[in-house]
This record gives C-alpha cells, structure tokens and sequence, in this order.
C-alpha cells in the first residue's frame, strides 16, 4: 500500500497517512458488513421479484417485444439509434479495446493507494458516465421502458400491443434543406470529422501550456484517448440528435451509415 | 477526508451498524424461511386440511366399526354355544386354553416324545442301510465262492446271508412298529398346532377390519405432505405435468361427492368420465387446460401474462372433447358444445365464416334463406324496405339478422338502396295460370276462410308454422301470423302448389292438396295480419326504390353486407368470397389478436377471449370505429344461446397435436348420425314426427304408448324407423310419398332435398338402428324350400288377415266367413295396405311383429297372431309375388 514514486504535488496529502495499516480490521471488517448487506439486498431482491420465465417456446409465435437476456438489453438499445454492424460490432470492439488501452493512457499516478475524486475527476467521471450512463441505463431502459413494438412505455402505462407511434426520422442533411445525394454524404463527412478533430485540438491549443497533465500524456496519448472519447460522446450526441431532432443518420454512405 | 479526515480503523467502532444489518439479515431469513415453508406453499395448508377432513372420516367409520364390534360380541357372547366359537371373547380364551395345554407337562413329554422316536427312526434308517451294506457284501462272498467251486465257503456264505436278512427283516419290523408310533404322536402334535391356527386366524377375521381401518389412520396420520403429480404423455409435443391432485385429492373418490369445500370435491363426472379417461393418465390439463405445473390457486387457474390457456371452468370445458373426439357432437357429456354448434347451425353463422375441421359442423347443401330472384313477385316495396331495415321488427324470430346498430336497424337510406337493386334484379316469377284462375274467381269467403284453417291445422303445417307467437309447435317456429301483410294471393297460391319452383333454396315440401284445397288455404293465410296495419302505398318510396342511383348504390351494398351468403340474389351467382373472418382457429386467439374498437367496450383489465366473444355477440356494432367497420349483423342471442355459442366457439381449434393413438376416431356409422341428426333439425322432421329427441341428439327407440294429443306427432315415431324398414324403400318413400295410413288426416309431404340430404336421412335412419335390413336382402334366397307361395295366400285367409288388411287396393277373399268389425271400410282404414311389406319392411323386424306385435307397440290394434319366422315369411313371399306379377319391380325380384 506504499507509493514508491509518489509526484511531489501528492507528497503533502500522503504525509498524514500511516505507511501501513492491518488487513483486519482496517479492510476485512468492512468487507463483511457489506457482505452482510449484499446478502441481505440479494435476499430481498430474491424473495420480491420472480426469475423472468415466460412461456414454453413456441416456434409459431414470436413474442413481441422480443427482447435479449437482460445484460444484452443495453446493446438492444443501441439498436434503436445505430445500425447493427456499428451497435453490435464497433462500438462494443471500441468499449474492450478503450478499457485495455487504459493502463497505457493514464499518466496520471495519482489516487494509487487511496481515494481521491479531485484529483482523478476526469477519470472517474467518464468511467461513471461510460458504466452507468451508456451500459446501465439503457439496460433499465431496455427491461423497464421498452414494451411491444420497441415503443416506450411508463412503467405504469399499459402495454398496448397495438401502440402506433410515428417515427418520421430525416437524415441530418434532409434536415437542413440538402437534397442532393453526394452533398449530404460530404456534409455528414464534414461533420463527423469536426466531432472528432474540432474539439480536442482546441483543448490542446488553449490547455497546453499550462496542462501538466497534458504535457505528461504527450500528443500520441492524447489522440487516442480524444478519439475513444470522442467515440463514447457519439452514442449521447445521436440519442440527442434522433430523440429531439428526429435524425436518422449523420452521415449515410454506400457501405455504412452513422 | 485523506487530509485529516484519516481515522485509525481499529479505534473506528461499527457496532451499530452490525446490529443493524445483522438484525435485518436474520429477519430477512425468517422472512425467507416462511416464504420457502407457508408463503409460496399454499399447498401445503389443503393437504393438511384435508389430511384432517380424511382422518375424521377415518376416525368416524373407526368409531362406528368399533361400536359395531362391540354389539356383534355381546350379541355373539348371549348366544347359545356352537362348536365353533364365534367372538373375540371365546376365541381367546379358546387360544388361551389351548396355549395352557401346549404349556402343560403332558404335552412336553409328548414333544419329547416325539423328538425320541424321531431320532429312533433315524437311528433305525442308518441301521438299515449299514445291515444291507453287509447283505452285498455277504451276497457277493457267498457268489464268488460259488463260482469258484469252494462248496465249503458257498455254505458258510449262505449261512451268512441267512443271519444278515435275519438283522434285516427284524430292522424293518421294528422301524415299522416306531413310524407308527411316530405318526400317533405326530397327529396329536399337530391337530393341537392346527386348532390354535383356526382359533388364532378366526380372531384376525373378527378383528381385521378394525385393525385395517387402525393400520390407515396410521399411516395417514404419519405421512407427511408432498406434492402429488400425473405425467400426462402423448397428448403434446413435451410430457405434461399435472399438479392438480396435490390440492384436489378427493377429485376420483366416490365419499367426496359431496364435500363441503369446493377444492376437495370429487369430479362430478367421475364414475362416468374417468372409466373410460383414466386420471393418473389423462390428468387434468387435457381438457380443463390450466397451469398444470403450478402450486398455487391463481397460477394454476388463472395463470399469468405469459400463460395464454386459463383454466376452463364449468360448461366450458365441453370444448375440449373436439381435441379428440371425432364424434365430439355424440358425446352425451358435451350436450352444450352441440347446442352451440346447432346455434352456429341454425343461425347460418357459417355462411359467412368460414369453418375448416370441426368435427359439429357440417356444411349445408344449400343457402339458408329464401331465394330473392323473384321477390318483386312476393312483396311489396313498403314491406321490403322495412324488412331489411329491421327484420325482427316484423317477427323478432325470424333467422334473418338485423343489420346495422342494436334496436336501430340499418338505414333507411341503405335499406331503400338494398330493396332498389333486389327489385331491379328480380325476374318474372312463374305464377301459375290456376293461381290467378282462383284469386279471381273464387274471392274469399268465410267458408274457405274456414275450411282454409282447418286444412292449415290438420294437414301438418303446424309442424313448422305457427300462427301466432303463442301456438308454437314445431321446431323451426317460422311465424305466419303476419304474412297477409306480406303477401298475395296468386303468390301464396303458387307457393303451396310448389315451392321448390318458386324458391330453390326451400325447404318447405310439397303437400298433396286440391287446387280447392290449395285456394282455401290461400284464402285462410291472407286472414293473417294485425289487425290495425293495413298495406297502403308509399309513392315517394317507390319512386326511391326505381331510381338507378340506388340500384348501383344496393348492388355494392350487397357485395359489402354478402347479402348472397343467404340469399340467391341474381348478378351474384358467381362463388363470391365469404364475407366474415375464417373462424377455424377462433379459439386459439387471445386478446391481442382481437379488435377492442375505441369504444372501451371491456376495460382493459378484463380483456380476454371470453369477454370479446361475448361483447362481439352481443352487439357487433359496438366494436366499430370510423376506419374500421364492422359489417357483422346482430343475431340476437339470448344470454343462454350466447353462452352455448361461447363452448362451441371454444372448439375451434386447429391445434391438432394429441397423439393418434389417443384420439377417439369415429366408428362406423357416427358420421352419418351427426349429419342426421343435423338433417333432422334442418328439414324439422320432428315437427311431426315423435322419437327423436333435439336436446339429447338421439332417437328414441320403441313406438309412443298413449296417443300424442299435442298436434304435429301424429306422425309415426321415428324412433324404431331404421330397425323397421328397408333403406330402398325409405329412399323411394322420402322421394315419393304415398298413403299409407289413411286414418291419419296428415299426409307425409314431399321435400325438396338438397345435394346428398335424401341419402343421407336413408344412412342416418340404418345407421341408427341396431339390427337393420340387411342390404340387397332378397326374401327368397334366405328361406328353405318347403316355404312357399301357396302357403302364404293360405294364411293370409286362415288367420283373418284380409278381414282388416287389402293387398293392393283390393280385397282378397277371405278364407273363413268369421268377420269381425262391423263396418269394414272402418277396419280397412286403420290397417295398411299389405302390398309394399315385401319392400318396405326388415324381414328381421317383420317376423318379430307378426310373434307377437304387442311386444313392440303395446297400443297396436292388431290381434296377436304368433306366427313362426317361416310363416310371416311365407306370407312376405306370396306378397312378392303378387306385386312382381302386377307391376314387375325390380326391387323384389
């Protein structure tokens, strides 16, 4: 529990600090009292909401809505707003890769040994932000919102299995007047691209210099990491684009769409 | 918190929140515990009540039986003394007696005895056989010496020899005289053991079935609760599960019939059902569905969201015996599925839907309701339009359907428009010449009124007509109280005469009536009208109905109701698709696949098959939006015509996934009783005709005993008919009906069958008895020789048969100048004419008249004439012959 090459700005915080501390009672008391309390959380969970087995398998009827075992239903989600090969390939390929590359990205030693949100909070936040808000939430989505049809529904609504609900999405270019087929590929290009290069490179300009952070990344570092988080910001940003603009894709080309 | 906030974790103290947690972690396994033991076992609690319900039935009869008991003792103990004894009482001291005997020393040294001489019959064995050991040996000394030639040792062997057999026959001799000793004492022995084993096995019969009844409350008391399960195989593509038992435990047990809780009750068709539908082999969920797997009341009955087949309580379970039974409409302990599917039947639902596999619906050869090719001929304007707007405003039981929303009839626009094409499309209807012949010339007088209503009350059209809502006779109640405001009289006229050439869809036969006759009918039908609507013309209407906007506006009309799927209508003769939605898989849809409408004619809570169908039988309309229209007419069900159509409707089901083998496939001759039976219902035979009975489906054998003084079953009972006659003759009979009784006033009327009808009343007739005329029979080739001719003319004289009987219109001389009636066209009159017996009659149920006819109908007028088989026969064969030489028929040759 030593930091060996603690940086010196840390040196202050660690000084309090005792050097070690004892497993018991320092760690394995706490433990149990939250092992006590996932037992009794897991307990009552168990007792109050049955397995979800439905009915025997009927090769004649597709239930509707069909929906994936519930650890799936985040990626189902992604379905909504993406096409498959990009929902079900990419940006899981992205996800495993982005949190492989972590150890390589992070220059930052600090919080090794203890806790601390100040000093990690860009960190913290997008992890948080990536499990909770991109892989939890749409799986509650998924299990609780999501009703026949793939409409959603309150949780105190009924499921109206013959619920109509209009869908008339546009292409981003459709939405601003273009309707030429080679200009609206050229503008979703234009447009993902500055997502991409616009707002990193002017963090970099304007941070740079007073960034120590930054500077210890170096700019190898710093592209990927913009690029996987740019990445992340797409699902959000498209979620946004198709629920309040009704936009289908930003950019549709002959091979993919996004 | 790094920054000072640091707390040295062995001085922290958590003890509050370990109490807390923990105290909630055994609450929660206490929680846990009752739901795994109480909670989500409610099982358990009905087998413990009902292990409490059983033991005190156990402990009642154990209670009685003791009593019982006791009185048999004290009775038995008061009696006189037998040989035997009888009670417990005796046989016990009758064991203990001899058990003081077996005790006694006497009878030890007699053991003893026993085991002495046993052993010296033993010793005297293994003496034997060591003393005849010596005799060879002896045997083979004395030999050797002998064939040696040693004189001296062949004398001293032979002396050996002597004194060894000596040993021998004195061994035997006293082994003799110890087996019998043996045996004596043996017999003692044994007759003691064997009076102690009746004594003791006589106590066990007075006492065992106390004990049996002791022995199962033991049991029961010790056993603990499990669940109890049938496998159910064969029946689906996966073994079933049936839990059922675990709570319904007395559901096969006889003493349970009347239980107070509903649960425990016996299966009110037990005895019945489960003979032939074992239940640890049928289970339940193959005919009342359900969630055989589950536990609990409302997951097993009810089911859940995800669980699409809720159980089927009371009368709906009769759904279910179509799963297998071909012969579904047979099953007498389905009647209200039959109804339903008469229901469907009658009100030609099936006109209109389509209904592919069930075993309750047979499609009928022709459209239900009345041609309209000629009905510019029939009625007027006026009356039609109001007809079609609302039928049952005219006669709330016609089988017509009444469009358009409940008690508001289609509108008046449309119905002008349907009455405008049907009156442009209607041909010149044929109307014979001696219809307007008589309208004209012979007006209506109160004579013909008259006579008109006693031909209409005698004739047989109250078979099936009635005049008035409260003289309803016949089965199809088809109202004539009103049709004078209908009709004219060259129509009604030509209609009597022959409908079938008015109306090709008919059913109403043919009646051998006069042209007076027929006027005065006329005459007497047009009388019938309320009296204060008198027909007055509507010029503005007609006008209406003439114009061509409204013919083009009609015919689409037509296509868009499928009018056609009754009616013959002229421009849509051509096979048009049916209109209403294909029903073969009805019962299969659950409430997603059913249209609610936007009227929230069920809340949604209460959305399923059965609060549809019945919401959608009741009113039609009411499922209508402005895009969606629902082109279904009301058919005015009643609550209970409405719940036997929901059984019926249930049956339809293409699943067919119950194994072959376990499938019950009609048999011989069934099909042809459910196309009769329907026939019967079609073509109201029994609106005359006594025998068959429209609730229970079947026949009634045996003739009526008292005369029937209700109208319309003067008619001969149909009941024995199959047995009877002979189905050539039953063909012709039906094509071409004669007189055959004269005495009765009514006459047998012609139909007009439709398709296949004729034949298969003839099929349906042989099929429901059980020993018919054997077809292609022919009288002769099954007699011996020495019946003849001459032998039947003879009889026919010698037992005074031609006093009351003619043979062809003409009477025989009689053999002996014995008369008996007085009148003798009177006599003539009852008997039938004896020359259609050789066709028309089963020479099986002829020979059993002529034994003894009091036997079949016991009100018959005809004397008991005992004849053997060989002279009724004989008489058959004289008839014959009479008849081929007259007419040369070939059905008798």
């Amino acid at each position: 529990m030593t930091a060996s090459s603690t940086p010196k700005a840390d040196a202050g915080d660690r000084a309090a600090l005792p050097a070690k501390v004892f497993a018991w009672p320092g760690l394995l008391r706490i433990e149990s009292l939250v092992a006590l309390a996932a037992i009794i959380i897991l307990c009552v969970w168990s007792i109050t909401i049955d397995a979800p087995l439905e009915e025997p398998a009927n090769p004649a009827i597709t239930p509707n809505p069909a929906k994936a075992p519930w650890y799936f239903l985040g990626l189902q989600e992604l379905l909504v707003y993406f096409d498959p090969w990009i929902a079900g390939v990419v940006i899981p390929g992205l996800c495993i890769v982005g949190l492989m590359a972590i150890p390589y990205l992070d220059v930052n030693l600090k919080g090794n040994g203890y806790y601390t949100f100040k000093r990690r909070a860009f960190a913290i936040s997008t992890f948080l932000f990536g499990f909770l808000g991109l892989w939890i939430i749409p799986i509650v989505i998924g299990v609780f919102f999501r009703g026949p049809g793939w409409n959603l529904f309150w949780p105190w609504e009924h499921w109206d299995i013959h619920k109509v609900v209009a869908q008339n999405n546009v292409n981003l270019g459709n939405l601003i007047g273009i309707k030429n087929y080679l200009a609206e590929a050229v503008l979703g290009i234009v447009f993902l691209s500055a997502w991409y290069v616009v707002p990193p490179l002017v963090l970099w300009r304007k941070k740079y210099a007073e960034s120590p952070t930054l500077k210890a990344m170096g700019l190898t570092r710093f592209v990927i990491t913009a690029f996987l988080f740019q990445s992340m910001m797409l699902v959000p940003l498209k979620i946004f684009a198709r629920l309040v603009l009704h936009v289908k894709y930003f950019l549709v080309l002959p091979w993919f769409n996004v | 918190m790094i920054n000072g906030g640091f707390k040295d974790p062995e001085k922290q103290d958590f003890g509050k929140i370990f109490l807390i947690l923990g105290a909630l972690t055994v609450a929660v396994l206490g929680w846990e515990l009752y739901e795994e033991t109480i909670g989500r076992q409610p099982w358990i609690a009905y087998q413990n009540e009902f292990k409490k319900i059983e033991l005190e039935k156990l402990k009642d009869e154990l209670a009685q039986a003791e009593k019982a008991f006791e009185a048999r003792q004290k009775k038995l103990a008061g009696a006189p003394e037998t040989a035997e004894p009888t009670s417990v009482a005796k046989y016990r001291s009758g064991i203990a007696r001899i058990e003081e005997i077996l005790r006694s020393p006497s009878y030890r040294q007699v053991i003893e005895e026993k085991e002495r001489l046993t052993n010296q019959v033993n010793e005297l064995g293994v003496e034997h056989r060591f003393i005849k050991a010596d005799l060879d040996a002896a045997y083979y000394t004395r030999d050797s010496a002998l064939e040696n030639g040693e004189k001296n040792g062949a004398a001293e062997g032979e002396k050996e020899v002597i004194s060894i057999q000596g040993k021998l026959s004195e061994n035997e001799k006293k082994a003799a005289e110890v087996t019998a000793r043996l045996k004596d004492v043996t017999q003692k022995v044994e007759m003691a053991e064997s009076s102690l084993q009746s004594l003791k096995s006589g106590l066990d019969k007075e006492t065992s079935q106390l004990a049996t009844l002791k022995e199962r409350i033991a049991k029961l008391e010790s056993s603990p609760a499990a669940i109890q399960q049938i496998v159910v195989t064969g029946l689906g593509e996966y073994e079933r599960v049936d839990r059922c038992t675990t709570c319904h435990q007395g559901i096969d047990r006889a003493e349970f019939a009347g239980a107070d809780k509903l649960v425990f009750r016996a299966h009110p068709d037990h005895e019945k059902l489960f003979k032939s539908h074992p239940i640890d082999k049928a289970g339940c969920t193959s005919c009342h569905d359900g969630q055989g797997r589950a536990l609990s009341e409302k997951e097993a009955h009810e089911g859940d969201k995800h669980f699409h087949t809720p159980m089927l309580k009371g009368k709906m379970v009769q759904s279910s015996c179509a799963r297998c039974h071909e012969n579904a409409p047979l099953v007498s302990t389905a009647p209200v599925a039959a109804d339903g599917a008469a229901i469907f039947q009658e009100k030609g639902c099936a006109a209109c839907h389509k209904v592919d596999g069930s075993p309750y619906i047979t499609i009928p050869s022709v459209k239900l309701g009345p041609d309209l090719k000629a009905i510019k001929a029939k009625v007027r304007p006026e009356w039609l339009v109001a007809w079609i707007k609302d039928p049952k405003k005219f006669d709330e039981r016609t089988l017509m359907p009444q469009f358009g929303e409940k008690g508001k009839g289609l509108a008046e626009g449309d119905a002008v428009a349907l009455a405008s094409y049907l009156t442009y499309s209607s041909g010149d209807l044929a109307i014979s010449h001696d219809a307007y012949e008589y309208a004209g010339k012979h007006g209506s007088t109160p004579e013909t009124v008259a006579k008109g209503k006693r031909l209409f009350e005698s004739k047989g059209c109250l078979g099936c007509h009635d005049q008035g809502a409260n003289q309803a006779s016949g089965p199809r109640h088809l109202r004539l109280d009103r049709v004078g405001e209908k009709v004219t009289k060259p129509w009604v006229y030509s209609w009597i005469e022959n409908p079938k050439a008015m109306s090709e869809t008919t059913i109403m036969p043919r009646f051998p009536l006069s042209k007076e006759e027929i006027s005065c009918l006329s005459d007497y039908l047009l009388t019938l009208r309320l009296k204060d609507v008198k027909p007055k013309r509507d010029v503005a209407l007609e006008n209406a109905v003439a114009s061509s906007d409204n013919i083009d506006k009609g015919k689409s009309l037509i296509k868009k109701y499928g009018c056609y799927s009754c009616h013959n209508i002229p421009g849509f003769e051509r096979n048009l698709e049916r209109i209403g939605p294909e029903l073969s898989d009805f019962a299969a849809k659950d409430e997603n696949l059913l249209f609610w409408g936007n009227k929230d004619v069920v809340p949604h809570e209460k959305r399923n098959w059965y609060t549809w169908t019945k919401a959608r039988l009741d009113e039609p309309k009411a499922f209508e939006t402005d895009r969606i229209p629902v082109l279904m007419p009301n058919m005015h069900l009643s609550p209970e015509e409405t719940e036997k159509m929901l059984v019926f409707l249930k049956t339809l089901s293409s699943e067919r996934t119950i194994a072959k083998q376990h499938r019950r496939l009609l048999k011989q001759g069934e099909k042809e009783l459910i196309t009769g039976h329907q026939l019967i219902d079609h073509y109201g035979c029994n609106g005359c005709h006594a025998g068959y009975e429209p609730e229970k489906k079947v026949l009634a054998g045996g003739f009526h005993t008292e005369p029937q003084v209700k109208y319309g079953k003067l008619a001969p009972n149909l009941g024995p008919e199959g047995e009877r006659v002979r189905a050539d003759w039953l063909s012709d009979f039906l094509e071409a009906p004669y007189v055959m009784r004269p005495y009765l006033p009514a006459r047998m009327p012609a139909f007009p069958f439709h398709g296949d009808d004729k034949q298969a009343l003839v099929n349906y007739f042989r099929a429901s008895a059980v020993d018919p005329a054997p077809s292609g029979f022919r009288e002769t080739a099954v007699l011996s020789a020495q019946v003849n001719a001459e032998k039947g003319k003879q009889l026919l004289a010698k037992r005074q048969c031609v006093t009351c009987h003619m043979v062809g219109g003409k009477e025989l001389p009689a053999g002996s100048p014995v008369r008996w009636y007085h009148d003798m066209n009177k006599a003539r009159q009852l008997a039938p004419d004896l020359s259609s017996v050789p066709r028309k009659l089963n020479p099986k149920w002829a020979n059993r008249w002529m034994a003894n006819p009091h036997a079949i109908m016991p009100d018959t007028t005809m004397p008991n004439v005992a004849l053997t088989d060989e002279e009724s026969s004989a008489i058959r064969i004289y008839l014959s012959q009479g008849q081929s030489q007259k007419s040369n028929t070939s059905s008798v040759k």
